[in-house]
């Protein structure tokens, strides 16, 4: 089976996502990005909310296809939950550790 | 690579935020560089410093184009041609903002994302530089570096000029062209 090559982003929010509630959070996420990329691009980004980090931070990652179009669903997405909220991309890194290492913004 | 974001005047961002999502400076129009209404009733008949012009009103934006403001901001993406000549002629810089294009739902979406490609499309057959910029109004509207480029490429620039006119245009509108 081939592996398909994945890519993962550090997002923050202006709002707190509620670490407790993170799958709640996490599924979600994954409405309103289905609602922004649609049904027919949704299997080329394939996007999987991974975990928090901390009260306002996330990662989650996608297919290297469809990165482009995650990171500008995350732009576009102002509202998760019912709750207003802007989110930032901050890092794109192949690795889970390459995303925590550095400055986010770098 | 330095890069630079433009902003309203309403939009108080810290140096830490600024930092975060990748920029050396972000600038607020109206503060650190000059904001024009083309829509305002007086005729402006002195020259014009470096300042943004915003407004929907095709001859009051090309006499503000001859009369040498820097950039222009044609709300809801009217294309013009005549403007688009005025602009390339006198070396104006067009301001295409992402605010328009995150901040709507639906088909208001799709229509910004349709008019905004066809005036970036128009804007590069004219060799007129293109400045991508959040001009958020608040914390809430802006978008890190990393998205704003995405937003670009969407639009229809490659990864190359979408770097170019965050760092180089927006940074001489900044007053920081060296």
């Amino acid at each position: 089976m081939i592996k398909e090559k994945r890519h993962y982003l550090l997002v923050e929010c202006t709002k707190s996502i509620n670490a407790n509630a993170g799958r709640d959070f996490g599924s979600a996420l994954q409405d309103e990005l289905l609602r922004c990329i649609g049904e027919i691009d949704y299997h080329v980004v394939n996007p999987k909310y991974e975990r928090s980090e901390g009260s306002n931070r996330f990662i989650i990652s996608g297919t290297v296809e469809g990165m482009s179009k995650l990171i500008v669903a995350l732009a576009m997405i102002k509202k998760v939950n019912g709750i207003g909220m802007a989110m930032f991309t901050l890092k794109r890194s192949g690795t889970v550790t390459g995303l925590m290492s550095g400055a986010p913004g770098s | 690579m330095h890069f630079y974001d433009i902003v309203l005047n309403s939009c108080d961002v810290s140096k830490d935020l600024t930092a975060k999502l990748g920029f050396t400076s972000v600038c607020r129009a109206g503060s650190d560089i000059g904001i024009i209404d083309a829509n305002a009733q007086h005729v402006i008949k002195e020259s014009i410093g470096k300042a943004i012009a915003f407004g929907s009103d095709e001859g009051k934006l090309s006499a503000l184009v001859r009369k040498g403001v820097a950039a222009v901001h044609i709300d809801g993406y009217k294309i013009d041609r005549k403007l688009m000549e005025e602009i390339a002629a006198n070396d104006c810089i067009l301001c295409i903002d992402t605010k328009s294009i995150t901040n709507s739902y639906g088909t208001r979406r799709t229509k910004a994302l349709y008019r905004a490609s066809r005036l970036f499309k128009l804007a590069k057959k004219r060799k007129i530089r293109v400045s991508f910029a959040t001009m958020a109004a608040s914390v809430d509207e802006m978008l890190s570096k990393i998205q704003i480029i995405e937003i670009a490429k969407l639009i229809g620039a490659d990864e190359q000029y979408a770097r170019y006119s965050i760092s180089e245009i927006n940074g001489y509108l900044v007053g920081n062209d060296d």
